[in-house]
């Protein structure tokens, strides 16, 4: 029998925050599937189509950047030397601040939006886009260092 | 080695001879998929064909105007709700989806010749009497008369709701000639052009689309110089688009689309609200302009200056005023128009086309003449959009929710709007036909597409004493079976109305009858229409109406034997009669005759005499006849 040592803290959230996410993700895919079956009017009628695309944005992203949490999660498990990085540990900041402000803007921007034009929310969007993107340049600089 | 790895490995060890063979092969499967597909063939005809289409219709311009195509990204659901309206469809090129009429080799027998239509792949091909030859004949003043029988290509159509026309383009010309036979669309049958129309039997006549439908059947038409001579299959005449679309409510949208591609002006547009400069939105004008708009179409209009419009288009925008541009003509009756005496000059049944005697509008599509004349536009508000929503709404005549019910009246009267006060202000029970607003204000006194519709001119019922030329009256409309004397009696007795002088004949004989059998041929389609009509079979009974119908089925007016023959179909015991309007006269009698037996055999127990009885039930045949001598036979040709 062998005992296996407890991950550090910071994989644990990271794997939280990453199935978190994909629950969250997943039931509300589970809500837009559910407003095609109904037939929702303010879902599906053509003048919705903005808030179609919004909220199916919302959804995707909310998948995808959980499954980037568990990926995360997996690399600092791997190279545990990345825990002490600071890059590191600032990316895995902006990955938490991308993980709400892109489904978040998306959601809010097909919540309240205009004719062909998502709602102000969508600024939130490109914010956690530079998140995401600063996140995942960190993360790989971090990686290359011996 | 996993099989995947193999496979490439077992293909590339041949120094390249694997791979080549692999992109042989799925080159091969590829050609051989286009060939089955038959692509590869139809490619290059397709493209000529559709480009000899393009070349033969109205040019699309861009001088200001986008396109709807511009629109859809932003605004999908007008687009969409746009998209399903006949004013889409009014002009389309003559392609598989546009053309609704079976070109199936069928022959069509016209005055001058037998004609044929036929389809040759994606195209639509018709054989017919040279119509340019035709054109020159008339344009000489020289009888039409049978002529060399030429092929033509099929290029754009016109309709898609009650009746769809066929355009062919000029081979020496660069105009498009009109067809002769269209596609009535619920009967789905060709028909002569002339037997849709309600115009005097004369015949046969070129219609060129490039000289008066481009005007409202595209988006800013230019007519050009489509009467000069050029080469065959080129058009001169140019549009900002192909039937009624979004920039001819809204304006040219060049500096709409270029504006909003910045989306710092959009979000600053959405934010702050209000009307956006670069468009129109015609629920935002004024309720005048916003009929304006309307009526650069559904009005009886002259340009003021035509020779600008043939080379400059027209100069009128949505929001603006019609007047610098167009002269909408009212009944000399009604105003003073200097001009007016210029335009009947040169076309002396323009009035008389479209206005009838008392200056209300008689033909359909000039709805806006109409409401010009009325006290709700005069001194309210009233305007097209009032009632009318050109986004979601049926199509069938863009009514708003509710619109074709009392609400449409009662919101700004709203004193009218129980039940009680309708039946004490209408003197008829509240729930029949008689109290709706719509029956006695706006009577379907406007012919057209083979039918009646409501008149746009709100008005109060009042008895025009004369029979000639004369407009039904609302009530007569409902109780045909009534005359113009108990008509007069009743509106002085509820509403305190003068009663005109009634010559003798028209206190003793029923209007509905007088006007069906001695009437004008508008009258005539009117009343036939009428007696096929629910509220006034319901009014004035169905039954003692099949004998005037059969007269009708005789009538030398087409438009009024095709009425006559819908309303008679709709009665019943008159079901599969199998008549034909524009079949043999013989047959037609024929059909008259059993519409007669058929009538004494069902036990009609009128014996009114204002229906022209006599004491047995039998009509009286001397006084009928009388009736019959005194017809209006002038030439009666509604412009529409």
């Amino acid at each position: 029998m062998t005992t296996q040592s407890k991950p550090d803290p910071r994989i644990r959230h990271h794997l939280s925050v990453g199935w978190t996410t994909i629950a969250l993700a997943a039931l509300f895919g589970l809500g837009l599937e559910a407003m095609h079956g109904l037939k929702l009017a303010s879902y599906l009628d053509l003048d919705a189509a903005t808030r179609r695309h919004m909220w199916t944005l919302a959804h995707a992203h909310g998948t995808l950047l959980g499954l980037l949490h568990l990926g995360v999660a997996l690399t600092l498990r791997a190279a545990p030397e990345l825990l002490a990085d600071p890059s590191a540990r600032l990316a895995g900041r902006l990955l938490l601040a991308a993980t709400v402000l892109m489904p978040a803007g998306f959601l809010l921007g097909g919540a309240w939006y205009y004719a062909g034009d998502p709602g102000l929310g969508v600024l939130l969007v490109p914010v956690g886009g530079f998140a995401l993107i600063a996140a995942l340049v960190l993360l790989a600089i971090a990686s290359r260092r011996p | 080695m996993t099989p995947p790895q193999s496979v490439l490995r077992g293909l590339t060890s041949g120094g390249g001879l694997g791979l080549a063979g692999l992109v042989t092969v799925v080159l091969a499967l590829g050609l051989l998929f286009l060939s089955s597909a038959g692509r590869i063939d139809r490619w290059p005809a397709e493209a000529t064909s559709r480009a000899a289409l393009e070349a033969a219709t109205p040019t699309l311009r861009r001088d200001g105007f986008v396109g709807s195509d511009a629109c859809v990204a932003c605004h999908p659901g007008e687009h969409a709700s746009w998209a399903a309206t006949y004013h889409r469809t009014m002009t389309q090129r003559a392609t598989e989806t546009a053309v609704l009429a079976p070109f199936d080799g069928r022959e069509l027998v016209g005055v001058d010749g037998v004609y044929r239509v036929e389809r040759r792949g994606e195209e639509f091909w018709v054989r017919m009497v040279d119509p340019e030859r035709k054109l020159a004949a008339a344009e000489a003043g020289e009888a039409l008369s049978a002529g060399p029988e030429v092929w033509r290509r099929v290029v754009m159509t016109t309709g898609s709701h009650h009746l769809q026309v066929y355009w062919v383009a000029s081979a020496d010309k660069r105009r498009l000639l009109a067809f002769p036979f269209s596609y009535l669309i619920a009967d789905q049958r060709w028909v002569a052009n002339e037997s849709t129309l309600l115009r005097p039997p004369e015949g046969d006549a070129v219609y060129t689309w490039n000289q008066v439908c481009i005007q409202c059947h595209a988006v800013s038409g230019i007519p050009g110089d489509f009467d000069e001579a050029g080469p065959a299959g080129a058009s001169t005449s140019s549009v900002a688009e192909l039937g009624i679309a979004c920039e001819a409510c809204h304006g040219p949208g060049e500096a709409h689309t270029t504006r909003h591609r910045d989306p710092t002006a959009r979000y600053g547009q959405h934010i702050a609200g209000g009307a956006d400069p670069t468009i129109v939105n015609p629920a935002r004008l004024p309720h005048d302009r916003a009929s304006e708009l309307c009526g650069q179409c559904h009005s009886a209009a002259v340009f003021a200056d035509e020779n600008a419009w043939r080379q400059r288009g027209p100069s009128f925008r949505p929001g603006g005023r019609l007047g610098p541009d167009l002269q909408v003509v009212r009944h000399p009756l009604r105003a003073d128009q200097p001009w007016l005496d210029d335009l009947l000059l040169q076309d002396p049944g323009f009035v008389e086309g479209r206005l009838w005697g008392d200056g209300t509008i008689r033909v359909v599509g000039r709805e806006f003449s109409g409401l010009l004349e009325s006290p709700c536009y005069q001194r309210g508000e009233l305007s097209c959009l009032s009632c009318h929503q050109l986004h979601g709404a049926d199509p069938d005549d863009q009514l708003a929710p509710q619109m074709d019910a009392d609400a449409a009246c009662t919101g700004c009267h709203p004193s009218l709007a129980t039940a009680e006060a309708a039946a004490a202000h209408s003197h008829h029970r509240a729930d029949s036909a008689g109290s709706r607003c719509m029956n006695c204000h706006m009577p379907n006194t406007t012919y057209g597409l083979l039918g009646a519709s409501r008149s746009h001119e709100i008005a109060v019922p009042e008895v025009d004493a004369q029979l000639q030329g004369a407009r039904p009256n609302a009530c007569n409309l409902c109780h045909l079976d009534q005359t113009l004397r108990w008509t007069a009696e009743h509106l002085r007795r509820w509403y305190g109305a003068e009663t005109p002088t009634i010559e003798a004949e028209h206190r003793e004989v029923a209007a509905g009858l007088a006007w069906a059998v001695a009437g004008d041929a508008n009258q005539r389609a009117l009343i036939a229409w009428h007696m096929g009509w629910e509220p006034a079979l319901i009014a004035s009974g169905d039954r003692w109406v099949a004998p005037i119908l059969a007269l009708l089925l005789e009538d030398p007016y087409d438009a009024v034997r095709y009425i006559a023959g819908s309303s008679l179909a709709r009665l019943p015991g008159y079901e599969g009669l199998g008549y034909d309007y524009v079949g043999a006269p013989s047959s037609r009698a024929a059909t008259a005759d059993e519409v007669r037996r058929r009538w004494r055999s069902g036990g009609d127990a009128r014996r009114d005499p204002q229906l022209l009885r006599d004491p047995s039930g039998e009509l009286r045949r001397a006084a009928l006849a009388a009736l019959l001598a005194d017809r209006d036979l002038r030439p009666i040709d509604v412009r529409e």
